[in-house]
């Protein structure tokens, strides 16, 4: 049983590694972020009020450093970076997602559930994403001692 | 010379009385153990110099500081931050203005352009290089960044993190270590000119130098020349007293010439440019070329130029006495005067010597001070550190701590506070300095802490209100009331009906409660989301009571909050204490979807090679159900939009789309705001400290403070995602009735889809237009 489980992570890790160096395709692993593609609520710059910042550039260029840092086995660099993405976009699902996978690669599975949770109260709507955070979840549990 | 004479004299003496000669050669037979011992002596207290000054030299050298260090800025377009943020964050990391910021660690101004050229720094996770940046603002935002060395745009950097406190030793030593290669090779010559011109050759002490050192103190009638050698000074830096006698000169004379004897001569230089003296900031003592270089010129030593070098040696001499700073002139004679020996010995071209003479001196302000400038936030750190470092490790490993302190959020968050208060005892006649605040600012998702207010004295280190004031939170328990329903009462929903009317609670000893609204009106029946919008307490308290007090204790418990409380029905209006900072981890884990992350100040600890000894990660928990904790949010925000915090959108964007909760206890002691936008949460309690009537409600006091609060930092819009398994429906107000789009007067709230078919839902027939507040919230 313990076999079927260890395949199981296999191919969610590999899953995974597909997704994240092959930045063309279109399951929805794009290092952008959905957010640039979502319309934004309009702002109106109040005179005397501080404006909210707007999405941008910044958390897709962090995810380029991500995969490459997952592909280098360097997973706690890795986290440090996407815990950089989170301070300035905290409802991107998607960087929930690849924090979760990092803690399931680093063996460390409750976080890695605990955030898959986070990733998917956030991913209304993305399907993609959810099937592979209620994958993530599952893996995570079995490997749970 | 008298041992000489002695003997002679004796012999005479012999001649008359040679009774006496026995007795003598008794008295040396006597003295000769005492006169080996004192050999003896003298080699056991020069082996135990060279076992001191040895442990010295090779041993920990120097107890450096932990360094504690804020979060770094982090630049990008679009990114919301005005230009004067940028430089006062600039100025708090000692940058200096400098046309076209030629030196790392410069800046320059150009209408909305700001060009930066940043230190290199070691991160957590990966190297900054130095670069040169154009900063492009547009209003309240970064635009674009381009990189001067390539010309390409930037879509991320960040700046080295601000140095907000320093842990010290004891003696308050503070430095910078360099490398002799780190020091450039003018400076060194014009060091050993005018120090000591026989450094290479002699032996740790110079009897050449002392001679002429002693020839022109004669020729003068005063000391004005010293003869220590470069080792000497270092030994007598190494252990350092005031005392100028013989014997501390000839320890200081038997020890220099030991660690020449043991060591090489770059060996001592490098030392002796770590440890000596430079220089006085507060309580802080400047020592060493690398960190009074800095202190000084704002710039490593490798990048001063001639005349900075030549000051630089200049104030070795007496740092006090030429400090460039409050003695300009002096130091500029004295500088003057460096470069003139260094043009005597052709190190310097007589050319080079003149423009450096008609240089200015070159000394950048005053630095920031690095003691302790956030004494409130300090104090969290410092408590989080004590779990795993022992103070003597703080005070001289020269750890490093990256802690999550927002120095921008931070001086709004004080300044706000401070001027708040001011404002609201002069408008409301209250004695001056009585009222008190503490707030904290957090990362909604992180639990990092971003801002930490610990009373109205930005610089009191005293009772930090914000960790360690114990007061009644009144009704920011409510929240965790319907919390619990949402998620444990089956088929509970934000129209549920309560009973707003007076209500008596059983006591111990026979006594009964009842409790009166804020405003001592009973509403009757009322649906459960107006009930704590409107923060009604006799609805609330029946919905307490009917899910019984252990319960939402145990909600509590799971939001964070591990503080002993009070187990009684009173409990359920927040008659239990607690501090802002336990009000702080309970509402992050709410702003957080119903997962909390242990709040944290700290990062990551390096050791002082850069080595990362700790980090503190970011970890969740799923406290509470997402969808229970979605449809409180909604809640939340309807408590801003039209209840007890409505006067907050007076002055602040609609578009934020805030959630929180207004708190008062009985006679208004204490005054309570907890609200969350999209990326922060602030906390604000409002009172006295001796607990007596502050006279101010949660909406009145501490809502107010986080309302200036928000208006001054650029805080994101809370877009509440519904989890899956929600549906919206429309709630027409004057009659109660559910419908499945908008409907006349009616105000959109979430629902678990499987309740859905045990409501009774209609199909709007009329017309509504859409409002704006119906877009906004049409997800």
């Amino acid at each position: 049983m313990k076999f079927v489980y260890y395949l199981l992570a296999l191919l969610l890790m590999w899953i995974s590694a597909g997704c994240t160096t092959t930045p063309e395709t279109d399951d929805g692993m794009l290092p952008m972020p959905r957010e640039l593609e979502q319309p934004q609520v309009p702002v109106q710059e109040t005179p005397g009020v501080r404006a909210p910042s707007r999405s941008n550039s910044a958390v897709a260029s962090i995810l380029l450093d991500v995969q490459s840092a997952i592909q280098a086995g360097r997973y706690s660099v890795a986290a440090s970076q996407l815990e950089r993405a989170l301070r300035i976009e905290p409802a991107n699902a998607r960087v929930w997602h690849y924090l979760a996978r990092v803690r399931f690669n680093q063996r460390r599975y409750a976080q890695a559930a605990n955030l898959a949770a986070k990733s998917n109260a956030l991913a209304r709507g993305d399907e993609a994403l959810r099937a592979q955070n209620d994958a993530l979840i599952d893996a995570s549990r079995r490997a749970m001692p | 010379m008298a041992a000489k004479r002695r003997p002679r004299k004796s012999t005479k003496k012999s001649a008359r009385r040679s009774t006496r000669k026995g007795g003598l050669r008794r008295l040396i037979r006597r003295l000769l153990p005492v006169f080996l011992l004192a050999v003896i002596a003298l080699i056991a207290y020069a082996f135990h110099l060279d076992v001191k000054i040895r442990s010295q030299f090779e041993g920990k050298r120097w107890t450096l500081p932990a360094k504690v260090y804020a979060r770094p800025l982090e630049l990008y377009p679009g990114r919301a931050l005005l230009q004067g943020e940028l430089l006062a964050e600039l100025r708090d990391l000692d940058y200096f203005r400098q046309t076209s910021a030629v030196n790392t660690g410069s800046y320059d101004v150009d209408d909305a352009v700001v060009i930066v050229h940043t230190r290199p720094f070691k991160f957590i996770d990966g190297q900054e290089s130095s670069q040169r940046l154009k900063i492009h603002f547009s209003g309240q935002y970064v635009q674009a960044i381009e990189n001067m060395g390539d010309g390409l745009p930037r879509s991320l950097v960040r700046l080295d993190p601000v140095q907000i406190a320093s842990i010290y030793p004891t003696h308050n030593e503070d430095r910078l270590l360099l490398r002799l290669d780190d020091v450039p090779q003018q400076m060194l010559q014009a060091l050993i000119a005018v120090e000591d011109r026989d450094f290479y050759n002699h032996a740790g002490v110079s009897i050449r130098s002392i001679g002429r050192a002693m020839m022109a103190n004669l020729r003068a009638g005063r000391t004005v020349q010293g003869g220590s050698t470069l080792t000497q000074q270092l030994v007598k830096n190494y252990f350092l007293t005031n005392e100028r006698s013989l014997s501390r000169k000839i320890n200081e004379a038997i020890m220099a010439y030991l660690l020449d004897f043991h060591y090489s001569k770059d060996a001592i230089l490098q030392a002796y440019l770590n440890e000596i003296y430079l220089g006085q900031d507060g309580r802080r003592a400047i020592h060493g070329v690398g960190l009074a270089s800095q202190f000084y010129f704002g710039r490593s030593p490798k990048e001063l130029n001639l005349s900075q070098q030549a000051l630089m040696v200049a104030m070795l001499n007496g740092p006090s006495y030429y400090d460039p700073r409050r003695h300009p002139e002096r130091a500029r004679a004295r500088r003057d005067l460096v470069l003139q020996v260094m043009r005597e010995e052709g190190y310097i071209t007589p050319g080079q010597a003149q423009r450096a003479i008609d240089a200015p001196l070159g000394v950048v302000n005053k630095p920031n001070s690095k003691v302790n400038r956030y004494p409130a936030f300090l104090d969290l750190v410092k408590r989080q550190l004590r779990e795993n470092y022992s103070e003597a490790d703080l005070r001289t490993e020269g750890l490093k701590i990256f802690t999550t302190l927002d120095p921008l959020v931070q001086h709004h968050a004080q300044s706000t506070v401070s001027a708040e208060l001011k404002e609201m005892e002069r408008y409301y006649g209250i004695e001056s300095g009585v009222l008190q605040s503490a707030m904290i600012v957090t990362d909604t998702v992180s639990g990092e802490i971003q801002a930490v207010v610990g009373g109205r004295d930005p610089s009191s280190a005293g009772f930090n209100r914000a960790l360690d004031a114990q007061r009644q939170i009144g009704s920011l328990i409510k929240p965790i009331v319907y919390l619990t329903a949402l998620e444990q009462q089956a088929g509970f929903n934000l129209t549920s009906r309560l009973m707003d009317e007076p209500l008596s609670v059983e006591l111990a000893e026979g006594k009964t409660w009842t409790p009166q609204n804020y405003d001592r009106i009973s509403r009757g029946e009322v649906p459960a989301y107006l009930a704590l919008v409107n923060s009604y307490n006799q609805a609330s308290l029946q919905l307490g009571m009917q899910l019984g007090v252990d319960r939402v204790i145990a909600t509590l418990r799971r939001l964070g909050v591990s503080r002993p409380v009070n187990i009684y029905p009173s409990f359920l209006l927040g008659a239990t204490e607690l501090t802002p900072i336990d009000v702080t981890q309970m509402y992050q884990t709410l702003a957080n979807g119903g997962f909390t992350a242990p709040l944290r100040s700290i990062n990551a600890v390096y050791d002082a090679q850069d080595q990362p000894l700790q980090r503190y990660e970011l970890e969740l928990e799923q406290a509470a159900e997402p969808g229970a904790v979605y449809q409180l949010n909604r809640a939340l925000q309807l408590v801003a939009r039209e209840g007890t915090a409505k006067a907050l959108y007076e002055r602040l964007p609609p578009e934020l789309n805030l959630a929180g909760k207004t708190g008062t206890t009985d006679d208004l002691r204490d005054s309570w705001f907890s609200g969350f936008t999209g990326d922060k949460l602030a906390v604000v309690w409002l009172g006295r400290d001796d607990n007596k009537p502050a006279g101010f409600s949660g909406s009145t006091g501490a809502m107010r403070i986080w309302g200036r609060l928000f208006e001054r930092i650029g805080a994101q819009s809370l877009r509440l995602v519904a989890p899956q398994g929600m549906v919206d429906l429309w709630l027409e107000r004057e009659t109660g009735i559910l419908y499945d789009a908008p409907c006349g007067n009616s105000l959109q709230l979430p629902f678990k889809t499987e309740i859905v078919d045990t409501l009774t839902v209609k199909s709007c027939q009329k017309k509504t237009p859409k409002n704006w507040l119906e877009k906004m919230f049409g997800q």
